[in-house]
């Protein structure tokens, strides 16, 4: 499968965009000071604490060093998934390796979201649409849906209604539950 | 090979999941909540402490924020913060305003695949199945949906706040009743 497709221009340039996101990190999780707020905020609402418990940091100072490294991943991971500077897979690796690497989380807790629901729900997803593809479903629901709508307007906005409906009733079943976040 | 293989078949499960595992330090280690109280307080320091300065501030970060994690993350971590702040403020409608307009804009993840699992599977199915080529690329999210995103945030602070927040009101007395909830917790 080609997962990389056919940019051009400025976004074909990988190396460019993974110096760039590389550059992003770097800065904000080594060389910019931490800022005192923050130290505050961790130290106010427990997050050192906790972190201390966890065995990952001593002090408030190494905690808040973690975080910042945290706050570095943020813009060099966006870079990287919006511009596809690596495989989405291996950026989908990076993350928790970089977790692991630089100690962000207890090895346990790193582990623990591979083994949730939503990389079986989404690899079931591929299997069903596979299946699809497979047995020429595809083209036959194709057919029956252009069989009772015509043009190009009135499948859009039957099928953007029809979403908009179900997906109010219906949540995504791999989302993490608030408690679970906190 | 067989290593391409695997991450190109099972990429996107791997990027959902890591992202999670990624977005998820920023909750428990403190960044998310860092971030949250930083726009807040220059919010503050540009007059957009109450009302609708305070609605349009915050679900603007709650929007963002949501494309780079998920929407139940989002809220569990801005609902907290700007609940109490909204009750303080002493503006009719509180804190259901405020709560609204973080959850509602809490829905409009549309310019990163990793927001949501269903943006992640669309870029994931995007591909035609005879030659195998990719249909959709991750960038065509940024290039569609943050134009598409920023129609959302206008939609919302148009005409949510000024239209319909007004037109179907908020229940009597809920602006006392939260503040006696709040005084009774904080004593």
């Amino acid at each position: 499968m080609d997962t990389h497709g056919e940019k051009r221009g400025l976004f074909a340039k990988k190396g460019l965009w993974i110096g760039i996101g590389a550059g992003i990190f770097i800065l904000i999780a080594f060389i910019l000071p931490t800022p005192q707020s923050l130290v505050e905020v961790m130290e106010k609402y427990g997050y050192v604490e906790k972190m201390i418990e966890w065995e990952i940091a001593n002090n408030a100072k190494e905690a808040s060093d973690k975080t910042m490294i945290v706050l570095g991943i943020v813009p060099m991971a966006v870079v990287f998934f919006a511009i596809e500077a690596l495989p989405i897979g291996v950026t989908g690796l990076l993350m928790p390796l970089m977790a692991y690497f630089f100690g962000l989380l207890p090895f346990n807790m790193i582990g623990k979201t591979f083994a949730g629901d939503a990389p079986l729900f989404m690899l079931g997803v591929f299997a069903l649409g596979a299946t699809v593809v497979e047995v020429g479903f595809h083209k036959r629901l194709a057919v029956w849906l252009l069989g009772w709508t015509k043009g190009f307007w009135v499948p859009m906005i039957v099928l953007c209604f029809s979403m908009s409906i179900v997906g109010s009733f219906m949540s995504a079943p791999e989302h993490p539950r608030p408690v679970d976040a906190m | 090979m067989i290593m391409m293989g695997f991450f190109t078949e099972y990429g996107i499960p791997i990027t959902y999941s890591g992202w999670m595992q990624y977005g998820w330090p920023l909750v428990p280690l403190g960044s998310a909540l860092w971030l949250a109280t930083t726009f807040l307080n220059a919010l503050s320091q540009v007059g957009m402490d109450k009302g609708y300065g305070l609605w349009v501030g915050m679900s603007a970060f709650s929007g963002l924020v949501t494309n780079f994690m998920s929407d139940a993350a989002t809220v569990a971590l801005i609902g907290p913060i700007v609940v109490p702040m909204g009750i303080m403020t002493q503006v009719a409608g509180e804190p259901w305003a405020i709560g609204m307009a973080v959850a509602l804009a809490s829905s409009y993840v549309h310019f990163l695949i990793v927001g949501s699992p269903a943006n992640a599977l669309t870029f994931a199915l995007g591909v035609y199945p005879d030659t195998n080529k990719r249909a959709l690329e991750a960038i065509d999210f940024v290039k569609y949906g943050f134009g598409f995103f920023i129609l959302s945030m206008l939609l919302l602070w148009i005409i949510g706040f000024l239209v319909i927040y007004p037109t179907v009101g908020f229940p009597e007395g809920i602006l006392e009743q939260a503040t006696k909830v709040l005084e009774t917790a904080t004593r």
